[in-house]
């Protein structure tokens, strides 16, 4: 396994740009609801903006800094199905159309090109979607800004929070590596089952689950897998948006994402328990694309 | 030099069946060996226990290392075209060349765009855009530009037009080979390589059938045509195997002179070919 570093360190970029050159919704997909979202900024109605407001506005904390939260989370929320369908496609993708052998005649270790994937997943293309995010929010800021400068009653909307700017996004970007880790053994799960699949790859990651949840359910009258399965699915970027308590938060400015405890998933064990699960199940990944080929 | 293949009691089972059974063989450096066989014989088996892609019994060296435990080491060493490695569809050219560039030391970019240029294929198309012969060409010309020692080749050709099959062993005999390296192919069309080998391995029922430097077969192996009135004497000196074309019979022998079954017809060196058909059939008689 020595020459696995050293792989790693000449190839690495060309094996995650192989990646967004075969799976293109990892990069279009987040730039066409972008494009959309600019686009909706220079509708003459959008966001309400087009009535006149009866009275005086009442703000309260930062409507511009909610606006980009929003949109981050759907951002996000998009990407997270996104990355469930390339996970599902992306070691049985190479078998159903025959390349395997093609990729295995080049010296690239099994081992390089699963942790590729799982990297591209966890951490690469939510990094770019982040990068997606902050832009277009700037983006759209400078549209809404010019067209509503001049306007006394609705200029205020615009009212720009360094301080709550810079802290949503650094708290998107630590949440990002948090849930790199928290989702570490569903992503691990699914590569397992891409490399392993013989027929759809889709079916075969959502029903071994679905099996042992109902089957729990019907034979033991318990709900612990079900219950696992959604506490660690509830812990998203999209979640915490949409929880009222970061939603308050959000337009209170100053409190954004106060009730969010980092150390505390950090610390928890059902985190580490998922990260040991997560190498058991990538070794597996690892092997099976060992021995498999088209066949 | 060292020997670049060594096999000694290369065994593989599938499903219970010997597809190798204890075949020892030997692949010295600068040589074009054909590994030759029907249909299930042991061939891509055998190829894939070099390559790394299978764990076998027996012992096997490639570059004096164990292709399937060490197989990233001995992937730097080796390329291979097989009929069942497929490019992807979805590839572009200039990304194929990318990737190969990306990922292996050996690769020189240049000599595979130089190659590329006395074709058709332009650099922006995709994989699934081009012909079965373009795709063989550009798989030929991201190998040729490995600077590899090994080249293992399984049915290459498959499915290309006769154009395309000559001038893939062309280039390959001109672009690639050369003392420092070594070829190991299979195919179906013998005749086609016949011209290009320098040493042949028939393989059959996972059994080394014949292994023979082409140069010593004309010695060894003596292809008789007699007329049929002549045919009983000739049977006397024990041919392997026998067919009739055109009203005479033409017997192979082995280790016969060629003066004394000169006297009873017309003596020929059989060509590769002719002697693999022998072979097998033999075997089965």
């Amino acid at each position: 396994m020595s020459t696995v570093p050293a792989v790693l360190a000449k190839g690495w970029p060309v094996l995650v740009r192989r990646e967004f050159w075969e799976h293109r919704a990892l990069w279009i997909a987040p730039l066409v609801l972008a494009a959309l979202y600019l686009a909706a900024c220079f509708m003459p109605g959008a966001f309400g903006l087009g009535g006149v407001p009866r009275g005086p506005l009442h703000i309260d904390g930062s409507p511009l800094l909610f606006a980009q939260l929003m949109f981050t989370s759907v951002l996000f929320a998009l990407m997270s199905v996104v990355v469930f369908f390339y996970l599902a496609d992306c070691l049985y993708a190479e078998r159903k159309d025959r390349s395997i052998l093609f990729w295995k005649s080049l010296p690239v270790s099994d081992a390089a090109t699963v942790l590729t994937k799982l990297v591209v997943a966890l951490l690469i293309v939510p990094l770019g979607v982040f990068l997606v995010a902050f832009v277009t929010n700037l983006l759209a800021f400078g549209i809404l800004y010019v067209r509503l400068h001049g306007n006394a009653a609705l200029a205020p909307l615009m009212s720009w929070d360094t301080a709550g700017w810079l802290r949503l996004n650094g708290i998107v970007l630590v949440y990002i590596f948090v849930l790199a880790l928290w989702y570490a053994p569903v992503a691990a799960y699914q590569l397992l089952i891409s490399a392993w699949a013989k027929g759809s790859a889709l079916v075969w990651t959502v029903l071994p689950p679905l099996i042992l949840v109902l089957g729990e359910r019907f034979i033991f009258g318990t709900h612990y897998i079900g219950g696992a399965l959604r506490d660690r699915f509830g812990i998203n970027l999209a979640g915490i948006a949409a929880s009222g308590r970061a939603m308050r938060a959000a337009v209170g400015g100053r409190r954004l994402f106060d009730g969010i405890d980092v150390i505390g998933l950090l610390t928890t064990p059902a985190m580490w328990i998922g990260i040991a699960v997560a190498a058991g199940l990538l070794f597996g990944a690892i092997r099976i694309r060992r021995y498999r080929d088209d066949t | 030099m060292t020997t670049i293949i060594e096999a000694r009691g290369l065994t593989k089972f599938y499903n219970g069946a010997r597809a190798l059974d204890g075949v020892s063989f030997s692949v010295a450096p600068g040589r074009i060996v054909g590994l030759i066989g029907p249909n299930g014989a042991g061939k891509t088996t055998a190829l894939k226990a070099i390559l790394g892609l299978t764990p076998f019994q027996g012992e096997l060296r490639v570059f004096g290392k164990d292709p399937y435990r060490d197989r990233n080491a001995v992937m730097q060493e080796v390329c291979f075209i097989a009929d069942v490695a497929v490019l992807p569809k979805w590839l572009r050219v200039s990304q194929a060349l990318d990737y190969v560039a990306g990922v292996h030391p050996r690769f020189e970019r240049a000599r595979a765009e130089e190659f590329l240029r006395k074709t058709d294929i332009g650099m922006h198309k995709r994989v699934r855009e081009l012909s079965k012969g373009m795709v063989t060409q550009l798989h030929l010309a991201l190998i040729l530009a490995i600077d590899a020692r090994l080249l293992v080749l399984d049915e290459p050709t498959l499915g290309l037009d006769l154009l395309y099959r000559r001038q893939f062993y062309d280039t390959l005999l001109n672009d690639y080979f050369d003392k420092e390296r070594t070829i190991l192919l299979t195919t179906h069309q013998v005749e086609e390589v016949e011209n290009l080998l320098t040493d042949v391995i028939f393989i059959n029922r996972g059994h080394i059938a014949l292994d023979s430097p082409v140069e010593g077969l004309a010695e060894r192996y003596v292809q008789l045509n007699v007329r049929p009135d002549q045919a009983g004497r000739a049977r006397e000196l024990k041919p392997f195997y026998e067919r009739e074309i055109f009203g005479r019979v033409a017997m192979f022998f082995e280790g016969r002179s060629s003066a004394e079954l000169g006297q009873l017809g017309e003596i020929r060196t059989p060509s590769i070919a002719d002697l693999f058909v022998a072979k097998m059939q033999g075997a089965v008689a």
